[in-house]
């Protein structure tokens, strides 16, 4: 098990025939990727579902891959995209995202919380205001959440540079607030 | 509040933990079944290998005469480095950049891919999405969730680029002359995301241009080396303001047509303003 390599010397191994580096990418995106596939479906298990096929695709096109210590914003770009297929077919069901289905995984989150109901309201408030972001905005928020927050690791998830990475975070979050801010009518 | 809104962060994103043990033995599983991925290499014919090596031996000639001694102060013959790179851009048939602008107390971001020789798509502050691909350029507004088709081609969008965005566009003898016009000020070495770069520094029309640049002869078929990797565009040559800040993130990529058009959706407003 090699700990800690830099994702440009997995990338190699992997196409040296190392399934098991391959998996080590895994472990370091997978949640990452889920997040975004989750931005395209009103389904827990489906964004999981479309995060597998993910990993699939990159695997599969590994090769073409020209930068390898890009993997994780190349990763990112293949993820947005199959989220963006799915988020165009429904898009019109996103009201419904609300519905039951959010109210049932709302239900476990809030468990393990020790929740109350004001805790349920906030997290569904919480998952719509994330979704009413843009593409950059959420990805920033999720590659930030999801890679330790690490503001560097992030950053080259989503592309931009350090600054503009700390103003699109901002931003995020500031938008989330007020977003819920405005919902719960403070 | 936001202490409250971080745990509430922390617990939206603990669900994507979720069976993360049993999913990742699927994938393996499903990894081992899949075709291993393969390296994959470009090979030139004969002919192909010969006009490489002719284009090398030019560009060669070319760089140990721009870059032979000069008279320049400092040594550094950054105003030929910088018209060497320029001529790299027609080679280059796409690019991915943001281009930051400050507008008083803010700063608008855009973000935009560009393929030749008509595709691009822009991506503007609040969802709005511009895309433009040869048959036709579709704008989107999340907002309203409407969106207008009119003939293909840039629109009003693109003066947000400016000069800078006319040498992508532009023919190869367009971005040289651009280049030529450009009075050369001076040049500075430095260590660019752990890398050996240079900042070159040009004046045209009154405004002052910083570019981070490599600078290295590139023979790469398709143009994947970026011709700059930062620019940043002053309001004077002397404590000017910026005025505009460009990143290259990628030059070169394969993109998905898909990338430059916004599909309609169900319910959506559209309004085709083509044959108009």
């Amino acid at each position: 098990m090699h700990l800690g390599q830099p994702d440009a010397r997995l990338v190699e191994r992997a196409l040296a025939g190392d399934e098991s580096a391959f998996a080590e990418l895994y472990d370091r995106y997978a949640r990452l990727v889920r997040a975004i596939a989750r931005d395209g479906t009103n389904d827990l298990q489906q964004a999981q579902d479309l995060a597998q096929e993910v990993f699939l695709r990159a695997y599969s096109k590994l090769g073409e891959l020209k930068n390898p210590d890009r993997f994780g914003y190349w990763l990112a770009s293949i993820a947005r995209n199959v989220a963006r297929e799915s988020r165009r077919s429904r898009l019109r069901e996103r009201h419904l995202w609300l519905g039951e289905e959010a109210e049932e995984l709302v239900d476990e989150m809030a468990e393990e919380l020790r929740d109350t109901q004001e805790t349920r309201d906030r997290l569904v408030l919480l998952a719509e205001a994330i979704a009413v972001l843009n593409d950059k905005e959420r990805l920033a928020l999720h590659s930030f959440y999801l890679q330790g927050q690490d503001i560097e690791q992030a950053r080259r998830i989503v592309g931009v540079s350090r600054s503009s990475f700390y103003r699109l975070l901002g931003r995020a979050k500031e938008r989330v607030e007020a977003y819920m801010r405005e919902r719960e009518g403070r | 509040m936001m202490n409250e809104l971080e745990k509430e962060f922390q617990a939206y994103y603990g669900q994507f933990d979720r069976e993360h043990g049993s999913l990742r033995q699927s994938f393996v599983a499903s990894m081992a079944k899949a075709e291993a991925p393969a390296r994959v290499r470009i090979r030139l014919r004969g002919w192909a290998k010969m006009a490489v090596a002719a284009a090398a031996a030019l560009l060669f000639v070319i760089g140990a005469t721009m870059w032979g001694p000069s008279a320049q102060p400092g040594g550094l013959n950054g105003q030929a480095a910088w018209a060497t790179v320029v001529e790299q851009f027609p080679r280059i048939n796409s690019i991915h950049f943001t281009l930051e602008t400050p507008t008083g107390d803010e700063t608008v971001q855009v973000e935009m891919w560009w393929r030749r020789p008509h595709e691009y798509r822009m991506e503007l502050p609040n969802g709005l999405v511009i895309t433009s691909n040869g048959e036709k350029r579709c704008q989107y507004d999340p907002a309203t969730d409407k969106m207008l088709i009119t003939a293909p081609g840039p629109g009003p969008e693109m003066f947000i680029l400016g000069e800078l965005g006319g040498l992508f566009a532009a023919e190869s003898e367009l971005s040289r002359d651009w280049a030529s016009q450009c009075a050369y000020l001076r040049t500075e070495e430095f260590i660019y995301k752990g890398a050996q770069c240079r900042k070159v520094f040009c004046e045209k029309d009154g405004r002052l241009y910083e570019y981070v640049i490599d600078g290295r002869v590139s023979d790469e078929p398709g143009g994947t080396r970026m011709p700059f990797y930062e620019v940043k565009e002053y309001s004077g040559v002397k404590d000017g303001r910026m005025l505009s800040h460009l990143q290259v993130i990628e030059v070169g990529a394969d993109w998905p047509s898909d990338l430059f058009e916004v599909v309609p959706k169900p319910g959506m407003s559209v309004v085709d303003r083509r044959e108009e």
